[in-house]
């Protein structure tokens, strides 16, 4: 490539990694999604780095895990010594601009990248409905007229299908009919309940915290409505979800149109992906925070709508990939030294067709104490117990207590229906993915937490979880 | 929170404990505003539109102050000369910050089809780069389907194709076009909506509420659905005149301000 090509990345928010028609979901319809399936390579198994919108995004303009960044969950403080995305591109030569959520705390998104939209009110998590069709606007507005000299970064952060979360809200207080009893959907019409409704209870206590308490840490009044949900009602749920990626998808598709109409479109890589799944009824959940696939595993294409640059198109992989890899992929597009503990790997060579050694599992993080790895067929969960003098460094295997742990086979039991970390003949198997999450955790330059805001989550957080391990009794 | 006497239709129900101020209170001050049966044959519209969640209104742990609103929504409707109406459309969304200007013709049918060209001008009133975009739209026949193209400074789109039978139209037109459109009947056959204007909805549906009629500030209210591919169930109250009387998306529910709009905007 002799000239620095433009990079339109174009990301959606609580999709679950196989909510696009394209991958073989009969439920919804994504022609545009599709349409970016075909024209790229598919990454089939990308993990967000933390399943929540800020750490997963905070990593993605960072290249930092969670807990060397500073933002473990919503609330967190991005470290003000670290460069964003947005500022290495500008340095490095690049128009980079942006529109929609952007959702990195600590960090103004005005400052690091030239802003082309950004709300009135201006965007926190939801309302994909109002905003979304202005994001558009702004890509097309831009495609249509750039005529800058730098090549140029358009970051298109789209907000739906997160307005699942106003969905489950709409809930909390009230008794909604579902649609079959609205007279407005045949049952034939709704999507089946998931394989993995039905789930193994053996889970770390975090995730009983967080998700499965009457009292748990976040959105319990949900929680309570679905603990009433009939089988319809989840359905109805998941279908109500599919409709919100598709909404996303007609957005996507107006960008795509206008970049194939452009004179960019030869010249332009486009990076899809989203920040996190959506459990929609997976092990009777919703939203996202836990460790299971729906919740941590993705959608993420890199795709060329033209001929000239060398992506293989139509291809899917198994590499394991995370939200970690974005800017190392962004940085080697741009033609731009990755900086130091930038911890990503570029997708590009893999884009090319290029054979290079990759890595065996990817690591995980959620709610400042849970961990994952995941291998090309395991994976491995664990926690942290809260430590008794909490010093806001997110914890590690040097410097806290390590808690419950769930194993799966995930060619065996792809849902993560039973979970393995007791059985005897699979202790090898949890011995050599503890000991791997273990080095990885040692590579890490964790760090403490911003002082205000950030530290006052882990206080609170951390107070109701050693309640709950005062109460614990091994099954 | 309100009680039970207070609580409204579960369809736009949204005294949650999130939404302040009161939703319901803001939803019935506008319909108390004019008297039920009164006429709306006039040819404009006017619609307040409250925010159905504190999300996109204000953060929960904030008190907004004022009154309950995110914009406004008018409807101006005139005969054409070919026996359709021409439709202008303007919503302004103070979240967003967008306000948009729509501009159509359709055809005189139950259901109104769009025809010719059409325009959507967004101006981005939230002080950030973007100002603003000039759309024009039409269709284009393509061996036994059609085309929707839309034009963004001399670049043309082609933004979704379509059976060339199945009507297209503007979400806009079902606020006075839903009672022919179901013509007495509970379900409607399946019809595309161009969104915005700008993107193709196929199949959508429009099927009357399997609850009877309701009353709100002293307005009986009878309810329908719609929803289609990439569009969330939007629920139509509409009066005994087949005045869409309340409207409620997924974030946002339009409350009609009474005949000729009297009240001021929001």
């Amino acid at each position: 490539m002799s000239t620095r090509p433009n990079i339109v990345f174009i990301n959606t928010d609580q999709q679950t990694w196989d909510a696009v028609s394209a991958y073989g979901n009969p439920w919804l319809h994504t022609p545009n999604m599709d349409r970016l399936v075909a024209s790229g390579t598919s990454f089939m198994r990308s993990y967000c780095t933390d399943p929540v919108c800020a750490p997963a995004r905070t990593s993605w303009a960072t290249g930092r895990y969670t807990s060397e960044a500073g933002v473990p969950f919503n609330g967190g403080h991005l470290h003000n010594d670290i460069p964003d995305l947005g500022q290495l591109l500008r340095a490095g030569g690049y128009g980079a601009f942006h529109a929609g959520k952007w959702h990195v705390e600590g960090r103004d998104v005005t400052r690091s990248f030239h802003n082309l939209y950004y709300g009135a009110r201006r965007i926190g998590a939801s309302t994909g409905e109002f905003y979304d069709p202005a994001i558009t606007h702004a890509a097309l507005q831009f495609l249509t007229t750039y005529e800058g000299e730098k090549p140029f970064y358009l970051q298109l952060a789209f907000v739906n299908p997160h307005d699942v979360c106003e969905y489950g809200h709409n809930y909390e207080e009230k008794d909604i009919p579902h649609a079959v009893a609205q007279g407005i959907l045949r049952e034939e019409e709704l999507p089946p309940l998931p394989d993995n409704f039905e789930y193994d209870p053996r889970e770390p206590l975090q995730h009983r915290v967080i998700r499965r308490d009457d009292d748990c840490l976040i959105h319990w009044k949900i929680l309570r409505k679905t603990r009433r949900f009939s089988a319809l009602d989840w359905r109805f749920f998941a279908w109500s979800l599919y409709r919100f990626v598709e909404k996303v998808d007609a957005e996507i598709g107006l960008v795509l149109d206008a970049l194939a109409a452009s004179r960019f479109r030869d010249d332009t890589v486009v990076i899809f992906t989203v920040d996190h799944g959506e459990a929609a009824g997976q092990h009777q959940m919703f939203q996202k925070f836990t460790l299971y696939e729906e919740s941590v595993r993705v959608p993420l294409v890199v795709a060329s709508l033209g001929d000239r640059l060398p992506v293989e198109k139509g291809r899917r992989l198994d590499h394991l990939v995370s939200g970690v890899d974005l800017p190392a992929t962004m940085c080697d597009y741009a033609g731009i030294p990755v900086p130091p503990r930038c911890l990503g790997r570029s997708l590009r060579p893999l884009v090319e067709g290029r054979s290079v050694p990759w890595r065996d599992g990817v690591y995980i993080e959620s709610n400042y104490w849970g961990r994952a790895l995941v291998t090309a067929t395991h994976k491995y969960v664990t926690e942290y117990r809260p430590k008794e003098v909490e010093d806001y460094v997110p914890p590690g295997p040097d410097s806290a207590e390590r808690g419950l742990e769930q194993l799966f086979d995930l060619q065996a039991d792809p849902g993560e229906t039973r979970n393995l970390a007791t059985d005897p003949a699979h202790a090898a198997t949890l011995a050599a993915l503890r000991s791997a999450l273990v080095t990885e955790e040692r590579s890490l330059q964790r760090r403490p937490l911003a002082p205000g805001r950030p530290r006052k989550v882990v206080d609170q957080w951390g107070a109701r979880l050693r309640r709950r391990w005062l109460e614990y009794r091994p099954e | 929170m309100p009680t039970a006497a207070e609580r409204l239709h579960w369809s736009f129900d949204h005294d949650t404990g999130l939404q302040r101020p009161h939703f319901g209170n803001a939803l019935r001050a506008v319909l108390e505003g004019w008297a039920p049966g009164s006429a709306h044959e006039g040819a404009v519209r006017r619609y307040k539109m409250l925010p159905n969640f504190a999300a996109g209104w204000h953060q929960r742990w904030l008190d907004p102050g004022g009154e309950l609103g995110v914009g406004s929504a008018e409807i101006v409707r005139t005969p054409d000369a070919s026996g359709g109406t021409h439709y202008r459309v303007r919503h302004d969304n103070t979240t967003s910050g967008e306000q948009v200007a729509l501009d159509f013709h359709t055809t005189g049918d139950p259901l109104p089809r769009l025809t010719g060209r059409w325009r959507v001008a967004a101006v981005n009133a939230a002080g950030d780069a973007h100002r603003g975009i000039d759309v024009t739209g039409s269709t284009e026949a393509v061996s036994g389907r059609r085309a929707v193209l839309l034009a963004v400074n001399g670049v043309v789109l082609r933004a979704g194709e379509l059976d060339a039978a199945l009507p297209l139209t503007s979400w806009w037109t079902l606020f006075d076009a839903l009672p022919a459109v179901m013509g007495g009947g509970s379900e409607t056959g399946p019809f595309a909506v161009l969104e915005d204007l700008e993107k193709v909805r196929v199949p959508c549906t429009v099927r009357a509420l399997a609850e009877g009629p309701i009353e709100v500030a002293g307005h009986r209210l009878r309810g329908y659905c719609q929803h289609g591919a990439g569009m969330l169930p939007s629920y139509w109250w509409l009066d005994d005149r087949g005045t869409a009387c309340v409207v409620k998306s997924m974030f946002h529910t339009l409350v009609l301000r009474g005949p000729g709009g009297e009240e001021d905007e929001a």
